[in-house]
């Protein structure tokens, strides 16, 4: 699982790839950190490499909204496939991020 | 006599007019007979009086008239010597005596035979009257013809031969001359030698008579009837009579008692007043022959011996009261008429607000009960019959207003108590059977209120592959009891939400009813937990009847009683298990059951029920329907005619379970560390594809597992303990089951309440997720706590 964040046209662009199960959740969890600095920029979560995700990964996901909410910007996410779009619905989620 | 009554009883103002009319036409009959009665004996008195002083006239005149005649022709006979002599003097003699007196019509010297030798035998000098002129004329009558004269002929004059004063003869007609009715006065003339040689006469027409009496009489009315000494008529109404008729003989003749008593007396020279009521037209000639009462007056007139009378008809005489009385009568009628028309035009004028009353009074009984009664300007009985009236309508309306609203308070409770029983009854599971897609449990329940509304329950749902049930009796009946039975339906379903073990559901259940527990209800409770793979029940048991378990022959299940729910908080409630073998089935009730009463009061009791549930079990019917539909016909033949005492409730669960065989197992044993999850992945992907689940449900077991484990490496050990956990996965034909078991502390992730995923980020909480996932993933997740492990089991169906 690998995540990496980019910038791309003013705004913050972070991809995911691969299986956000729990035990990749805490490497994630660090390396979505610089994401708190996203002041001026709204974020993007681009999970059209995602494979997987489960509730930690969503909790992740909960924090940035939170965090970027707390400083007035938006979090969009882009590129869910069918099987984390089901997830999202599940729990809802989808309800809570503006896709792209 | 219908119309009488009719009359009498339709109107007042008739009946009053009637009535006064009736009573005054009485009273003045009776006076006006009284009165009349006066006056007709004044009348006659008066009458009697009038006819007395005209009988006393006409005597006075008839007398004086003679007794002039007498007078005169005694004088005349007293100096008639000289005249008498001479032949021709005697006319001197005469023409003196007949000039000074009017009434003598003839005056008449009857000289004996041969008197004057020259003249022949006979000699009567006359000088007569005539009628009509007054004059004078002398004749002389003497001659065989006249042999009234002669001493030969059985006549007169041998009367007046033998008297020796003056003689008043009969009354005779005179045939000779005027053909009138006469009477003669003679007195006879004495020679020398004292021996009678003439008869001086003077014939009295009776004419006068008949003026004298008809001038007297004293009304026009009366009849005049003259009767001579020899019974003949004098005078009568009926000229023809006189001197023709003897008076005596035509009362003999007419055989008239009375009548002839009356002219006995006359002829007795007697006087007096009779009445004769017959026929009376002899006496009053012309007169239609009736017969009337006849009054009549008579007296005597001694000098020529007549009897005079009057005669009164009683009518003529009653002629003037009896048209009074007509008079009066018919004045009495009309005034009377008038005063009836009047009496009921007051009458109905005064009686009209009564009507108007009566009318309004009718009209506000339709209904309309605003309607304003007449107003009434007087102050009597009326009125306040009208303002009783009034009062009454007013409370009556009120009464009716209240009466109105207590009925629709009454109805609207009827139809909420109807509504309250319907909400109840919707509140009991009826839909049977409510799992038909399940193969592993039968359930059938029935409920059968005594009152609109009760206060048995009974209860179940499946939760994670449990069956939770209970049932529950509320002490009392009626509305109380159904709405703590409401509240203790809820409750159960609250807490079985996030509490598996019955004795907690229960404690719960108590602490929250006994602490509102003002009127001190309090439930009868059974609550079971059913974990339906592997027939284990967990039960609690508040003060409720044992159920009964029908399978492996009938028995009651062993219950500790403990109290019932709602007495006293924080008491321990005991936790029991049992296990179920497949095709068993759970008998539940209320004392409605075992308390049925008949007629007698005699009670169904728990023999019966057993006898019941004997008889199912050898026929081996022993399904939920079949045992309640025993039970509900052996009650109901038992009850009979006896009304229902209490509710009656049923509940029967039957485990039908089949073992199914096993296709693929396998298991997985990892430590409680996260780093150990993508070792999920593989297995869960080796299970799914052995049922050949497509990629999108084996990617969404495989979440559910993670989650589901990650939760048991979370909080199944204490922090920083290492742990195992052990995962297995199971196929049968119908379904792949994964179970989770850790040997860490209790821990129920079905316990935890639902995640609410419409609240938005803000108000999420973080955690609660995972659980969330599983159950949304997996068909049935199903926890149990065994031997001292968390066993946690997530099927899904194939």
């Amino acid at each position: 699982m690998t995540t990496t964040i980019q910038e791309r046209d003013g705004q913050l662009v972070a991809v995911f790839e691969g299986r956000l199960d729990t035990a990749a959740a805490v490497q994630t969890e660090k390396d979505l950190q610089p994401l708190e600095s996203c002041e001026g920029k709204d974020i993007i979560l681009d999970c059209t490499t995602l494979d997987y995700i489960s509730s930690s990964g969503l909790r992740l996901f909960l924090n940035v909204l939170k965090m970027a909410k707390a400083k007035g910007r938006q979090v969009f996410i882009s590129g869910m496939n069918n099987d984390i779009r089901n997830v999202f619905t599940m729990t809802g989620f989808i309800n809570l991020f503006e896709l792209k | 006599m219908k119309f009488l009554n009719k009359i009498l009883n339709d109107s007042v103002a008739t009946r009053t007019s009637l009535l006064v009319f009736v009573l005054i036409t009485i009273i003045m009959l009776t006076g006006g007979f009284y009165q009349m009665k006066r006056v007709r004996d004044v009348v006659a008195d008066e009458t009697n009086r009038q006819a007395g002083r005209a009988m006393d006239g006409v005597l006075a005149d008839i007398d004086s008239r003679i007794s002039n005649v007498e007078t005169a022709v005694a004088t005349a006979a007293a100096f008639a010597d000289r005249d008498t002599q001479d032949e021709s003097l005697c006319y001197e003699l005469l023409y003196r005596l007949i000039s000074k007196n009017n009434d003598i019509a003839a005056a008449t010297l009857l000289y004996r035979d041969s008197f004057f030798p020259n003249l022949g035998r006979y000699y009567a000098p006359t000088v007569t009257r005539d009628p009509q002129t007054g004059e004078l004329a002398a004749d002389e009558i003497g001659g065989p013809d006249n042999d009234f004269c002669y001493i030969e002929t059985d006549s007169n004059w041998i009367y007046t031969n033998l008297l020796e004063e003056g003689y008043w003869c009969l009354p005779y007609v005179d045939s000779m001359s005027t053909k009138r009715a006469m009477v003669t006065y003679s007195v006879p003339l004495y020679d020398a030698k004292d021996s009678i040689y003439a008869v001086l006469c003077a014939d009295v027409a009776l004419d006068w008579v008949r003026d004298i009496v008809e001038d007297a009489k004293p009304y026009p009315y009366s009849r005049v009837i003259v009767l001579s000494r020899d019974s003949q008529y004098v005078c009568h109404p009926e000229p023809e009579w006189i001197q023709s008729v003897n008076v005596i003989d035509q009362a003999t003749q007419m055989q008239d008692s009375d009548f002839l008593n009356l002219a006995s007396r006359m002829l007795s020279w007697k006087r007096g007043t009779d009445t004769l009521q017959e026929n009376v037209t002899y006496m009053t000639p012309g007169d239609k022959a009736h017969d009337e009462s006849t009054i009549v007056y008579y007296a005597p007139v001694p000098r020529v011996q007549w009897a005079v009378s009057f005669t009164m008809p009683e009518s003529k005489i009653m002629e003037q009261p009896n048209l009074l009385w007509r008079s009066m009568l018919i004045l009495l009628v009309v005034m009377l008429v008038l005063i009836s028309i009047v009496l009921n035009l007051v009458v109905r004028a005064q009686i009209w607000p009564l009507k108007q009353l009566a009318l309004a009074t009718q009209e506000i009984a339709q209904g309309h009960f605003d309607k304003p009664l007449p107003r009434i300007h007087t102050r009597d009985e009326i009125r306040n019959m009208r303002d009783s009236f009034e009062e009454m309508q007013t409370s009556l309306s009120h009464y009716i207003d209240e009466l109105q609203a207590s009925t629709a308070a009454k109805a609207s409770i009827q139809s909420e108590l109807k509504v309250a029983s319907e909400i109840q009854m919707s509140m009991l599971p009826k839909l049977f059977p409510p799992y038909p897609e399940r193969d592993d449990i039968d359930i059938f329940g029935a409920l059968t209120p005594a009152k609109a509304v009760g206060g048995d329950l009974y209860d179940f749902f499946i939760r994670d592959e449990k069956l939770f049930f209970c049932i529950g009796d509320v002490s009392g009946k009626g509305v109380p009891a159904s709405l703590v039975m409401a509240v203790t339906r809820s409750l159960f379903r609250t807490i079985s939400l996030h509490e598996s073990q019955p004795d907690r559901i229960v404690t719960q259940i108590n602490n929250t009813l006994s602490n509102q527990n003002e009127s001190n209800m309090f439930v009868t409770l059974f609550v079971g937990v059913l974990d339906l793979p592997t027939g284990r029940m967990r039960y609690c048991n508040a003060g409720h009847d044992s159920p009964l378990l029908v399978g492996d022959g009938v028995g009651f299940l062993p219950c500790d009683s403990n109290i019932p729910a709602g007495v006293m908080e924080n008491w321990k409630y005991t936790l029991q298990e049992a296990s179920i073998d497949p095709q068993t089935t759970i008998f539940l009730y209320t004392d409605g059951l075992t308390e049925a009463e008949d007629i007698n009061h005699g009670q169904f009791g728990e023999q019966r029920i057993l006898a019941v549930a004997e008889e199912v079990l050898q026929a081996q019917q022993q399904t939920p329907n079949h045992i309640i539909k025993m039970m509900t016909t052996a009650v109901s033949n038992f009850v009979g005619e006896a009304e229902q005492s209490d509710d009656l409730t049923m509940l029967a669960i039957q485990y039908t379970k089949h073992q199914l065989a096993i296709r693929y197992r396998n298991e997985l044993i990892i430590t409680n560390d996260v780093k150990e999850v993508p070792r999920l992945a593989e297995f869960v992907e080796e299970a799914c594809e052995t049922v050949h689940f497509d990629m999108a449900t084996t990617m969404q077991l495989n979440l559910a597992l993670e989650e589901a484990v990650v939760n048991v490496i979370d909080y199944g050990y204490p922090a920083g303990t290492k742990g195992e956990i052990h995962i297995e996965a199971q196929a049968n034909e119908q379904r792949l089951k994964f179970t989770i078991t850790d040997s860490g502390v209790p821990f129920d992730p079905t316990a935890k309440e639902e995640v609410d995923t419409t609240l938005s980020a803000e108000e999420r909480p973080i955690g609660g997720l995972g659980i969330h996932l599983v159950r949304q993933i997996m068909d049935s997740i199903n926890y149990e706590r065994l031997n001292g492990h968390n066993v946690l089991t997530l099927r899904k169906k194939i």
